[in-house]
């Protein structure tokens, strides 16, 4: 297993492509963490929802692994497949709201209302970010969440988007700006402190 | 101008996780001026950033359970061990622990070598044979040819190239020459027989005169026939209509193209009628 280690991640995929088992057991070691957590924040905290995709697209990668042009970057691809497996599921969400619209806008106001009674927590700033960021729009939460939570180069975020780069710079910024609006009541507190203690630390 | 070469509208996050509103320098400052807007707005897209950061970095990663990893290497395994079609074939053909020639796909190979061999040396010894006998054949269809042709001299062998181009043209010209000759002897015949009889038999008695043609005559013979002072002469015209009858089977018989059928019909109705 050890020599597995040194491979590159397309190495990984042509033993995978050779029905190398140790070859997926070390792609999956790198890549589950990372593509839980992302299907985890992109599928509204779900954690069962985000290990079965994660699961499924493991099962992708190995009854199809021709699929993957080995001349790609293999963390790329494998997030867009992992994107596109999200738009899919807020489609079919989609579908669910429409039909029923009424209960999903009585768990909205109350959302809100209990957001409202907890705002003055710092410590909730995480779960404010959460519900904030499951509002925003497909295209700019996975730039988001690969950029702040999945530690994405903006290179990376482009390739796996397969837009340009100057596009997943605007997004994060017209992102980061919705953003502060929403969460500006909790932010400069949390913000404040970070850099108290930074300072500190100095 | 300089201020975009400098710092790119979307270069933003270095910014503003590097540098405070009061520590930026004029050039920084009239780039966030111009995409920012305010310094308490850049403070909070600073402090929300940061914020976002520091949640994102200590934020408890889940893990996925161990299970999901065992249930994915089975399938693994299964799949390396589902061989395909081609695989069995190639795992039955080249085992991995034989040696080169034990296998059976390197035995299959040699045997479709030699095979290949055998009928390659088989057919060329075949085609030799027959290409022997193909000039054997060849030189026998010559040596009788070229007698034949010695045997004929040069202008007979000149005639003979030429006749057949021009024969078919000649025979039919012969043919239509001679349909016309006996058309023309026939109604020359006809005229003469007709003129003879009327002029020295019939003078008086039928109007039949000066009969020029076969289809005159029939006319006046048939517009003397209806005449009652005429009628009597009627075993006179016979002779004369069995001489316009003999001509016309003459001529009907040596080229049937001269008189229509109708015409000849009429005069053998009138014919009948006489009798």
């Amino acid at each position: 297993m050890g020599k597995y280690s040194s491979y590159t991640d397309n190495d990984l995929m042509q033993g995978i492509l050779d029905k190398d088992t140790h070859a997926f057991s070390e792609l999956y070691d790198r890549y589950n963490g990372l593509l839980v957590n992302y299907f985890y924040k992109m599928l509204w905290q779900d954690k069962e929802k985000a290990q079965d995709f994660m699961q499924d697209l493991f099962a992708k990668i190995i009854e199809k692994p021709h699929l993957f042009d080995l001349k790609r970057n293999f963390k790329t691809w494998v997030f867009s497949v992992a994107n596109n497996m999200c738009k899919n599921e807020y489609r079919k969400q989609s579908i669910r709201h429409n039909t029923s619209y009424d209960i999903e806008e009585g768990i909205q106001i109350k959302d809100t209302a209990m957001d409202a009674m907890d705002s003055l927590q710092d410590s909730q700033f995480s779960e404010k970010l959460k519900l904030e960021l499951d509002q925003l729009d497909e295209k700019q939460k996975s730039a988001f969440v690969m950029r702040y939570f999945q530690e994405l180069s903006i290179k990376e975020i482009a390739e796996t988007l397969n837009i340009s780069e100057g596009t997943v710079k605007s997004r994060l910024f017209y992102t980061l700006k919705k953003l502060t609006v929403s969460l500006k009541d909790f932010a400069p507190q949390l913000a404040k402190m970070i850099l108290i203690l930074l300072s500190i630390a100095q | 101008m300089k201020n975009k070469h400098t710092h790119s509208p979307l270069d933003f996050e270095q910014l503003l996780l590097s540098k405070s509103y009061d520590s930026l320098t004029s050039e920084e400052l009239s780039f966030v001026n111009q995409e920012i807007g305010s310094a308490k707005e850049y403070e909070e897209l600073r402090m929300t950033l940061i914020s976002v950061k520091k949640i994102a970095q200590e934020e408890n990663r889940i893990v996925a359970d161990l299970a999901i990893k065992q249930a994915l290497l089975n399938q693994m395994e299964t799949k390396a061990t589902t061989l395909s079609l081609w695989d069995k074939i190639g795992g039955f053909l080249f085992p991995i622990n034989t040696k080169m020639y034990k296998k059976p796909g390197f035995q299959f190979a040699v045997m479709g070598v030699l095979l290949l061999l055998v009928v390659n040396i088989g057919l060329n010894e075949f085609g030799s044979r027959n290409n022997e006998l193909a000039v054997n054949s060849n030189k026998k269809v010559k040596s009788i040819e070229i007698p034949e042709q010695k045997a004929i001299p040069e202008k007979e062998k000149v005639e003979l190239i030429a006749e057949p181009l021009v024969q078919p043209q000649e025979t039919v010209v012969e043919k239509e020459v001679f349909v016309e000759k006996l058309e023309e002897d026939v109604q020359e015949e006809v005229v003469i027989l007709a003129d003879e009889v009327m002029v020295d038999e019939l003078k008086d008695k039928i109007s039949v005169q000066n009969v020029t043609s076969v289809s005159e005559a029939q006319s006046r013979m048939q517009t003397d026939f209806y005449d009652d002072s005429k009628r009597s002469s009627a075993s006179d015209m016979i002779v004369t209509n069995d001489m316009v009858l003999k001509s016309k089977k003459q001529k009907k018989s040596i080229q049937m193209t001269s008189q229509s059928l109708a015409d000849q019909e009429d005069v053998i109705d009138l014919l009948f009628v006489a009798l």
